[in-house]
């Protein structure tokens, strides 16, 4: 009987590990209506997959944390002209440049790698024709897995958007 | 007794250098640019010239300096481009490869800058220049090695420095049209 207790045991801390990677996502996606003339539009998504799906993290734009991105979510990003730098850290780093220009649109796909203790993380610029592809089956990060500067980054984005 | 030892040491030896290796190559970043520029290294060189190029200062070709005082009708055209490759073990293989553990590469990260430099007379490119530089580095278990941001501001160096070393290479040709297009005192305008 105890065995069975501890097994159980085990079988719900197991699960438990696992669902605690995953995070409630918002609508499949569909791309940003309102974009502002002077931004280019970066998409930041991550296909869903069993390896490494139990690992989000926190992808910082210019060393500002934006958003975090989980396995099967996307966010858009509206980035002013020049280089956009993205980086993503777990326990190693990975970052990428975009020359952003205004009216331009950029797709930046996550994925994650073998790491010692935690999954590492990687970004890389893809071609249009790639990301607008892949990113079909991605759902919304809802802007409560963002980080609070990136809340109000995204926030301000969507007032500009607005006026 | 003493050859076992002895070849049991070079077993060790071998296993050492074969397992560093392996944890080197995980590490390592390698470049090559294209062309190869010939002879000796070109000297330094300035060209004052109208400049048109929108991006970060520190990729332009040294050889290149922005002057407004400069004939507008030869016109340097600076463009660049950054294509990134990001190749992986299937994760499959990654999670069962037992070579992980000393520092067998995971996956590889390439990037490919390209740049243009086009001198341009009336909106046509009557001379051109080009640069490419591959940057490839390999990730392991352990470390990711340099970011993409790291390798594309190596790669953009490198296709800078490529391209300022043409330029001073064919520095003669270049002053000799910029000496011709250049308004004479007293002229206005082209005739």
């Amino acid at each position: 009987m105890s065995r069975i207790n501890r097994a159980s045991k085990f079988f719900v801390l197991c699960a438990t590990m696992l669902v605690s990677g995953c995070a409630t996502l918002g609508p499949v996606y569909t791309p940003a209506t309102s974009v502002p003339a002077d931004k280019a539009t970066v998409y930041v998504y991550r296909e869903s997959g069993i390896f490494g799906g139990a690992v989000a993290y926190t992808v910082s734009a210019n060393g500002v944390p934006i958003s975090t991105l989980p396995a099967g979510g996307y966010f858009t990003y509206f980035a002013s002209p020049g280089e956009v730098e993205l980086s993503a850290k777990t326990e190693a780093k990975t970052s990428v440049t975009i020359d952003a220009h205004a009216g331009e649109t950029y797709y930046v796909k996550g994925t994650v790698g073998i790491g010692f203790f935690v999954g590492h993380p990687h970004l890389v610029i893809v071609p249009k024709e790639v990301g607008e592809k892949e990113i079909v089956t991605c759902k919304l990060v809802p802007p409560s897995n963002s980080t609070k500067s990136g809340q109000l980054e995204l926030r301000r984005q969507s007032h500009i958007a607005r006026s | 007794m003493s050859t076992v030892l002895t070849s049991l040491g070079w077993t060790v030896w071998a296993a050492c250098f074969l397992l560093a290796s392996i944890e080197l190559m995980g590490c390592a970043t390698t470049t090559a640019v294209t062309p190869k520029l010939v002879g000796q290294e070109a000297p330094a060189c300035k060209l004052h010239a109208t400049i048109v190029y929108d991006g970060n200062p520190d990729y332009l070709p040294g050889a290149l300096i922005s002057d407004p005082d400069a004939a507008e009708k030869l016109i340097f055209r600076y463009t660049y481009r950054a294509d990134y490759g990001l190749k992986q073990l299937p994760s499959a293989v990654q999670l069962v490869n037992p070579l992980n553990f000393v520092g067998f590469p995971t996956g590889t990260n390439t990037v490919v800058v390209t740049g243009n430099l086009d001198v341009m007379r009336r909106s046509s490119a009557i001379r051109s220049y080009a640069a490419a530089a591959s940057v490839t580095r390999a990730g392991t278990m352990f470390s990711e090695g340099e970011t993409f941001t790291a390798m594309r501001r190596r790669g953009l160096m490198l296709v800078r420095d490529n391209i300022s070393g043409q330029l001073c290479q064919d520095r003669l040709a270049l002053e000799k049209l910029l000496e011709n297009t250049s308004p004479q005192p007293g002229q206005d305008g082209e005739h």
